[in-house]
């Protein structure tokens, strides 16, 4: 099976999935404000707690079992990133602290920030993968942002999969006239990239304008105001998912430390 | 007050920092319920007045325009295009970049809920649209994730949401494949025909679309022709242009009214063809093609499958030989696998099992610039390879890569061979479409390979140009080269004198022969999802096909007079 590239990793891991599940259900301002709670509670610096916080994260994640197939892809996506962070953490301790460094400590801090980006990336996965921008357009309008403003993350959301995808059939055309970014120094393969980045700009902007049309046609900015076909209710299950999370993390965050 | 569909007034335009006019003096009429077809050449303002008529000229691109133009009684010029918005459903070229939303109800919602329309007045016009279109399927489904033709309904389900009086499409038929367009075209049909809406299509290619017209225009900067799609074809025909192969059979062998439907040609044909010693057209005998490849196996592929990432089978075991001097057409549906095939020739893509040998070489075991060396692939994009400032240096880019070297008179030579050595100086992004698609071919032909693989090579270009690549094409041949191409224009298949025609369908080879056999098997032809050319089916329906399989109108034709001249 041929492999997918770090950019195909996150494009899948973060993209909506048309499948219908529990969080499918959930209204987007519920699924955002969990995601801003999660992010928020990895303040903490206490390493049983942030475990803890991983398992109430797991435990969720088994209403929509897929998410943590989802997850997989995008940390295996982020696996450099998290490897060079953690990489760059131990170069400076060493250097910093010298003869007296703290192994144990190093290594907790270390698994700490492995665990920040592991629960970060799961709240972010659970709302991108289930929630369309349209949904969170919708929702944020309700909460008084302008839509032609929100629009614009819409088309990104919306864009990034195909930008990256003719990205790919534009290094194709060049590896098949003999572009090898393989070979070469950091500066050589730097140049490389000009015959990919330029044709991929100009692309862009032909389908930039090519959109732009498209929304003008269809009456984009018209009015301040929008309606939306599937007025979002905010329900019982959405209030209650929410009262859990927030009363979970409350009582994970307030727990004095044993 | 006028109140026709669409009225422009001695329109004439000019893009910004243009000298010359892209349109000039054109006036035309359009009333309620015409559905009516602009055709032209490429770089004859098609879309230029596409953009006049929705009011992105001049409010959106600027430029110089005088004259009047109304649509549904309202001055576009004056108003704006919002002006129009709801009066008029548009969809334009590319119609993947005109998704805005994920979700295929949220796109469809989308021009509604910007105009303000009730929840339930939206609802029920997604409901009406899906169902007039017979794409409920897709309702909730990712457009990232849908075919060519499925976008395609998207974008006009999109349009039509509106309910408006009036249709505008620039080019529907350019990426679809034959089966993509025959749906679409019965779609716009019946819109015209059942709802009422005035259709107006901007399009070169006019085999399908021809028979559904009430009016065709012909558009090269001015209106050279405006009227009976019949007779517009005949002045078509002497413009170059393309028309459907049944008319160019009857313009060839009498003089007037050539019918535009096949059932209208059948009779005819048939009585054409009734004394002819059917003894006498041994098929493989009859036509000109007989030009032998050498037995050198120069690609070879086995057994080969590919699967993207998450498993889906892009192709099901592969089995193909190409041979040195070989002409082969990869014929399939959009999606049938034919890109997947042609980039395991040069290593873009390497099997997940089975393998491909090209001059001998394992392609698992050699890189994309070794195989490169030996196959040259044009993609379907030019865009996608320009970068340079000049159509010169573009062409010295591929030299230099390849490792010849800066050898600037071997890239003006090739430059010549392919009439573009004026330009060389310009910037691949001044040139026309058929200079860019002759510039993308330069830049593989410039170091020699053995062999040349085309995608899509006809895709967005008209007849002349497709002609001017046969041309290229056919030299190529005769130089001794290897030839593949993937298509789905099965008109140009039927012009070119393939020698193999290997018929692709959800990854697998359905058949592969001689185009005679392949083409004339309707059955397989509609399990691959592709239509016939129309003079085999022409012939088939005609029931001649037992004893005679002419591929295109010239060969027919030929027959028909060599049947006269006998008959006296």
């Amino acid at each position: 099976m041929a492999k997918r590239s770090i950019f195909e990793n996150l494009n899948y891991a973060l993209t909506y999935e048309e499948l219908k599940g529990f969080y499918h259900k959930i209204d987007p301002r519920a699924k955002l404000l969990y995601s801003i709670a999660t992010i928020a509670v990895l303040i903490v610096n206490d390493l049983q707690k942030l475990l803890m916080i991983l398992i109430v994260n797991l435990v969720l994640a088994l209403l929509y079992v897929r998410i943590l197939n989802r997850l997989a892809t995008l940390l295996k996506g982020l696996s450099i990133f998290i490897a060079s962070i953690v990489i760059f953490n131990v170069l400076i301790s060493l250097l910093l602290a010298g003869e007296r460094l703290d192994i144990y400590n190093l290594l907790e801090t270390q698994v700490k920030a492995i665990i920040r980006v592991v629960i970060a990336a799961m709240a972010l996965t659970m709302f991108l993968a289930t929630t369309t921008p349209w949904e969170i357009v919708q929702g944020l309008s309700k909460m008084g942002l302008k839509y032609t403003y929100l629009y614009t993350f819409i088309i990104a959301l919306r864009f990034i999969p195909i930008v990256f995808s003719e990205m790919r059939s534009i290094y194709d055309a060049q590896r098949s006239r003999g572009l090898e970014l393989e070979k070469g120094g950091v500066l050589s393969r730097l140049k490389k990239l000009t015959p990919i980045f330029i044709p991929t700009v100009v692309c862009s902007m032909l389908r930039a304008r090519d959109l732009v049309e498209a929304m003008e046609l269809k009456g984009f900015g018209c009015s301040d105001k929008r309606t939306f076909h599937k007025p979002l209710k905010f329900s019982r299950i959405d209030a209650g998912f929410i009262l859990t999370t927030a009363i979970t993390y409350a009582s994970i965050v307030l727990t004095p430390v044993l | 007050m006028n109140r026709s569909a669409v009225e422009l007034r001695n329109v004439t335009y000019y893009y910004p920092n243009e000298h010359s006019p892209a349109l000039e003096d054109v006036s035309l009429r359009v009333d309620y319920g015409e559905f009516i077809v602009v055709a032209g050449p490429s770089g004859g303002g098609k879309s230029t007045l596409c953009k006049i008529l929705l009011g992105l000229i001049p409010h959106l691109y600027g430029g110089r325009l005088t004259g009047e133009v109304y649509i549904d009684g309202v001055n576009v010029v004056k108003e704006g295009v919002k002006s129009i918005v709801g009066r008029v459903g548009a969809v334009l070229q590319v119609p993947e970049n005109q998704i805005v939303n994920i979700i295929v109800e949220e796109e469809i919602a989308f021009g509604l809920e910007n105009t303000l329309h009730e929840p339930e007045v939206i609802v029920e016009r997604i409901n009406e649209v899906l169902e007039g279109l017979g794409i409920s399927h897709l309702r909730n489904r990712t457009t990232y994730t849908l075919s060519g033709g499925e976008v395609q309904k998207v974008a006009l389900a999109s349009a039509l949401a509106y309910k408006p009086k009036v249709l505008i499409l620039d080019e529907p038929l350019a990426h679809l494949d034959p089966l993509g367009v025959r749906e679409l075209l019965s779609i716009l049909n019946r819109l015209y025909s059942r709802d009422g809406v005035t259709v107006i299509v901007v399009e070169h290619r006019l085999t399908e679309l021809a028979k559904y017209a009430t009016r065709l225009v012909i558009l090269d900067k001015r209106i050279l022709f405006d009227g009976e799609p019949g007779r517009a074809l005949e002045y078509s025909m002497k413009l170059g242009m393309d028309v459907p192969p049944v008319v160019r059979l009857f313009k060839s062998i009498r003089a007037n009214n050539p019918p535009l439907r096949l059932d209208d040609a059948v009779k005819e044909v048939k009585e054409l063809l009734k004394n002819i010693d059917s003894g006498a057209f041994n098929n493989s005998n009859n036509y000109s093609e007989n030009r032998e490849s050498s037995k050198e196996k120069v690609i070879v592929v086995e057994d080969l499958w590919h699967l993207y990432p998450g498993g889906r089978e892009a192709l099901r075991g592969i089995n193909l030989e190409v041979c040195r001097g070989d002409f082969i057409a990869i014929v399939g549906a959009n999606g049938a696998g034919k890109t997947t095939l042609i980039k395991h020739f040069n290593g873009l893509l390497k099997p997940s099992k089975g393998r491909v040998l090209v001059f001998g070489k394992d392609t698992r075991r050699h890189t994309v610039a070794e195989l490169a060396k030996h196959v040259g692939v044009v993609f379907q994009n030019p865009l996608h390879q320009f970068f340079e400032e000049s159509a010169l240096k573009e062409v010295m880019f591929t030299l230099k890569s390849m490792g010849f070297g800066i050898d600037e008179g071997r890239a003006m030579s090739v430059l010549k061979s392919l009439d573009l050595h004026d330009l060389a100086t310009k910037s691949p992004y001044e040139l026309s479409v058929g200079e860019q698609r002759r510039l993308a071919i330069a830049s593989v032909l410039v170091y020699e390979p053995e062999v040349i693989v085309l995608d899509e090579p006809t895709a967005g270009i008209d007849y002349s140009l497709k002609m001017e690549l046969l041309k290229i094409l056919l030299n190529l041949l005769e130089k001794g080269k290897t030839v593949v191409m993937a298509t789905h224009d099965v008109e140009f298949l039927a012009q070119a004198p393939v020698n193999k025609v290997v018929l692709m369908s959800y990854g697998e080879v359905l058949a592969q022969g001689n185009p005679r056999d392949v083409l004339y098997d309707a059955h397989l032809l509609a399990k691959a999802r592709v239509t016939p050319p129309q003079i085999p089916e022409l012939v088939s329906m005609a029931g001649a096909s037992s004893y005679m399989r002419p591929l295109n109108a010239e060969e027919l034709a030929s027959i028909i007079n060599f049947r006269c001249i006998r008959s006296g």
